[in-house]
């Protein structure tokens, strides 16, 4: 005798199977999508973070085609839970229960819901339990340099990444990852991209290099590269990095992950112009060792 | 604010306070406001730990900075008011 409706059982797999897993910075995500047209647009993407562990974090998406949302943007934090509306999204973030659920109106808009959920868990979690840093900051692999190159809109981060593809890698120029866990900071890659992320360097790619220096951007006629006063870089992070201190415990837990950052990276002001002598010039102001003759 | 002389300030529970260097950073996270004091107004944060009274703060600031009692008095009594309006710090022990 049959127990269970083998129709319910079909509903059940195709369910399931419109999921997509991925770990980023050592937290693993399960992530609901509508349907499996979703998942095959969507999965390819963050190949290169493959879930290698029981996931940490739920996270659905949710497809609402009547989410009308233009010129929205507020932040609400009740307890545990943050409800958000901004870029066209709108969902919440529950860091005690380890779920979250973002609503957008169309596919199009899918990777970008996908990476404000995971990102804004990410923050946290990294923070709590990883002794990680996620910053709004670009990263470049750069002739034995791990580059975090951070700086308010329009500082100039997606330029020098964009800069970086004739003599390095860019790793993104959006989201990368501080790991202060060990001896020496690790710089993680991500595959959370910007809103004006440019095709260029819309690359998910999983990377993992020390990290050698964070750079504080400003354009500039010429070239500088001058040391910053710890709270000055502090003050500077703060400006884009706002999301992350507007819990106090987690302003507490930033502040104390920022200054072993400053510790054990230094941190410069780099002023400069978009042209390639920027890299002559880094080299010589950071004492890089000239490249091996090929 | 208060400055009766049996009055210490203390940080408020709500604000989250570090020092780099010489200079404080103190986030706000309910008024949603970042700030960073300079390096004598940092002292005075650091002196605010609710076991010491204004009167304590001034004269442990005239040991550390080339300043006499009153004029050491007065700043601290002025920034205090400052920090109080702005809910950084509370009075504890009238």
């Amino acid at each position: 005798m049959k127990t269970r409706d083998p129709s319910a059982w079909r509903c059940n797999v195709a369910a399931a199977s419109a999921s997509l897993g991925m770990a980023i910075g050592g937290i693993g995500f399960r992530v609901q999508l509508p349907n499996a047209a979703w998942q095959a647009a969507l999965a390819p993407l963050y190949r290169e973070f493959p879930l290698d562990r029981r996931p940490d974090w739920q996270v659905t998406i949710s497809h609402d085609p009547d989410l009308a949302l233009a010129d929205q943007r507020w932040i609400a934090h009740d307890g545990p839970i943050t409800r958000f509306c901004a870029d066209g999204y709108t969902g919440w973030v529950d860091l005690e229960q380890r779920r979250a659920l973002v609503r957008t109106a169309s596919l199009d808009g899918g990777a970008s819901a996908v990476e404000r959920g995971v990102g804004y868990a990410c923050m946290h979690t990294l923070l709590r339990e990883r002794q990680s840093l996620m910053l709004h900051a670009a990263g470049i692999l750069w002739r034995g340099q791990g580059l975090v190159v951070s700086g308010h809109s329009g500082a100039g981060k997606t330029t020098m990444a964009r800069l970086a593809l004739d003599c390095g890698e860019p790793v993104n120029d959006e989201v990368v990852i501080v790991d202060l866990s060990g001896p020496r900071p690790l710089l993680l890659s991500t595959p959370i991209l910007g809103q004006s992320t440019p095709p260029e360097l819309a690359r998910r790619v999983r990377r993992v290099a020390p990290a050698t220096a964070l750079l504080l951007l400003a354009h500039a006629p010429d070239f500088a590269l001058t040391p910053m006063e710890p709270s000055e870089a502090v003050m500077e992070l703060l400006r884009t990095h706002i999301a992350a201190v507007e819990r106090f415990s987690s302003a507490e837990i930033w502040m104390d992950m920022v200054e072993r950052l400053i510790q054990s990276l230094p941190v410069y002001r780099l002023r400069f112009r978009p042209t390639p002598e920027l890299w002559d010039f880094l080299a010589d102001a950071l004492g890089v060792p000239p490249r091996a003759a090929s | 604010m208060t400055n009766s002389s049996l009055e210490r300030p203390v940080h408020a529970a709500n604000v989250a306070a570090r020092v780099y260097g010489s200079d404080a950073v103190v986030i706000s996270p309910d008024q949603g406001m970042v700030r960073m004091f300079n390096p004598t107004a940092t002292r005075i944060w650091q002196l605010a730990d609710g076991s010491r009274s204004v009167e304590e703060i001034a004269v442990a600031l005239t040991g550390e900075f080339d300043v006499d009692l009153a004029q050491a008095r007065q700043s601290v009594l002025r920034l205090l008011s400052e920090l109080s309006e702005k809910q950084l710090i509370t009075w504890t022990g009238a």
